[in-house]
């Protein structure tokens, strides 16, 4: 294919692709060329370049092992980036890719979200592809992941029925607690109770092999009230110390629609002589947007009781405004992906912005969930959400090392 | 250092009234804590209090009904009374403080916001 070329000389064949290789995708020549010296100066090993899908196409199907980069544009006289991203994806190619194109931001955002939908990795993208020297300092520092296509990676087996009952009966599901700071002053004001388990051998069981299981067994009411009686026990702990924080519990619609537990919940402050406005019950928008008459019944009743009710993971599913209006939420939590890597991405910028004005407007506290960076957490601030959590503030920790880490903070503020 | 002030607390959950009072401390406040509206009108009626914090949802009279009562008394006509309410929209925000409130704290309550509170209602901080 006269389109494509390996390298004159390069150092290794291209058949022994390393931690370090790179193909180059590239339409222009000349840019290609440029950008083939400037990775070769950042220590990259160029195994091969082309300047069309075709050519591209038939080094891949020649079985060459995947270079751990590919450096892409996005048109090309043959085709496009859209479908060389599926073809690495049909193919199981583990190359990750660098988009690098004059096209407008949202052709080249699409590619990457295609990317990301069909499990390719993506290691960065720029609108300006002539500038050689830039893209090749950008992926000096790119660390290729050990196992490149790990997006697609078997699902967690969940737990089996008699496992959930051993897990229940041993008292081995436990809240880890992960603080929110309000931006305004600075204060942990709260913690959302994640669900974590303990099994019989002392490992750590994450909630993607426990949630869907406990609700397909019929177990989820009662794993749930578990963790709000430990929530609930942590949050009059740490009042009776003079730290006022409160604490969210993760409730499913099913788990609402259903009086008892609704009632059980009730006691359970009650027994400790909790104020219920300490606790927030936490429903996924997903479950908000179900048949809104049971919506509504079920969150008014909550909220009749005196709890706190937030709407989780703002912005995933479809809510209309007018039903968001008529659930009495009191806080609204942004999904993490429109979070993650915000002050770079005026896209997200609009979204969260736009949630955070809508939520204020309606009077609640806008949470920004998985604020990872310092560059995040000033982004979402400066775009109008109340509170933040996530790494940066501090992972889930169990209850004993939460109540310790609270106690540290002077005053309750945590410096970011 | 300043004699310090009295306020009034009136919460008939414990946890509550008393995370207030340490709160309260901080900012240099003497705090006695009551459970009932009525037992807050009659500690009123030595009239030795320069703030008032009541919670909106109680047994027996309501946050709003003793709001009301204090205010027929001329005397503490100017009287500072914060509501402590777990309600925050927009709406019911004016509407306490329509009720002669005359300033609100939403439930949970940080301690900042107390401060805040206090330091919108007493120009120089106690």
């Amino acid at each position: 294919m006269n389109g494509a070329f390996p390298i004159a000389a390069p150092a290794r064949p291209a058949r022994s692709a390393g931690a370090r290789c790179a193909w180059l995708l590239i339409r222009d020549p000349g840019e290609a060329r440029a950008l083939e010296f400037a990775l070769a100066a950042e220590g990259w090993q160029v195994g091969a370049v082309a300047h069309t899908l075709g050519a591209l196409h038939t080094l891949i199907g020649r079985g060459d092992a995947a270079p751990a980069l590919i450096v892409t544009g996005v048109r090309f006289d043959d085709g496009d980036a859209l479908r060389l991203i599926r073809s690495l994806a049909r193919r199981g190619w583990r190359s990750a890719l660098y988009i690098a194109s004059r096209q407008q931001r949202a052709v080249i955002k699409a590619a990457v979200a295609l990317a990301e939908a069909c499990g390719v990795s993506v290691a960065g993208f720029t609108e300006r592809p002539a500038d050689a020297a830039a893209i090749a300092r950008h992926l000096a520092g790119y660390v290729p992941p050990p196992d490149a296509a790990p997006r697609h990676r078997a699902a967690a087996m969940p737990l089996g029925k008699d496992e959930l009952l051993e897990l229940l009966d041993r008292g081995a599901l436990h809240p880890w607690m992960q603080p929110k700071l309000r931006i305004a002053s600075g204060e942990i004001t709260g913690f959302e109770a994640l669900l974590r388990a303990h099994d019989a051998e002392g490992r750590l069981v994450m909630p993607d092999r426990l949630v869907g299981a406990l609700a397909a067994h019929g177990l989820l009411d009662q794993a749930t009230m578990h963790m709000a009686r430990q929530t609930v026990e942590f949050v009059a702990a740490c009042l009776a110390e003079g730290m006022a924080v409160s604490a969210s519990v993760n409730v499913s619609m099913q788990s609402l629609s259903n009086l008892a537990f609704c009632q059980e919940l009730e006691r359970t402050a009650a027994h400790v002589d909790l104020d219920p406005s300490w606790i927030t019950i936490e429903i996924t928008e997903t479950d908000a947007m179900g048949d809104m008459s049971t919506v509504i019944e079920n969150t008014a009743r909550i909220r009749m009781h005196g709890f706190n009710l937030s709407i989780d993971d703002f912005g995933t599913a479809y809510s209309s405004l007018m039903q968001l209006s008529r659930i009495p939420f009191s806080e609204l939590k942004i999904e993490r992906a429109f979070v993650s890597g915000i002050d770079r991405d005026t896209g997200k910028q609009a979204i969260v912005r736009s949630c955070a004005q809508l939520g204020r407007s309606l009077g609640l506290h806008v949470v920004a969930e998985g604020v990872e960076t310092r560059e995040e957490y000033e982004a979402v601030g400066r775009l109008g959400c109340t509170e933040v959590q996530g790494w940066l503030i501090g992972k889930p920790m169990p209850v004993a090392q939460a109540v310790e880490w609270l106690r540290a903070l002077p005053d309750q503020r945590f410096a970011v | 250092m300043s004699e310090p002030r009295h306020a009034l607390v009136c919460d008939d959950n414990q946890l509550n009234s008393r995370l207030v009072a340490v709160f309260l401390k901080k900012l240099g406040w003497q705090t006695r804590i009551v459970d009932s509206g009525a037992a807050a009108l009659a500690a009123l009626a030595e009239g030795r209090y320069a703030l008032v914090l009541l919670d909106m949802r109680m047994p027996g009279m309501t946050g709003e009904e003793v709001c009301r009562r204090i205010r027929e008394d001329q005397r503490h006509a100017a009287l500072p009374v914060i509501a402590y309410t777990a309600h925050s929209t927009p709406e019911e925000k004016e509407r306490i403080l329509a009720a002669g409130f005359s300033g609100l704290l939403v439930k949970p309550t940080s301690f900042a916001d107390l401060r805040e509170a206090c330091e919108g209602l007493f120009a120089a901080a106690p």
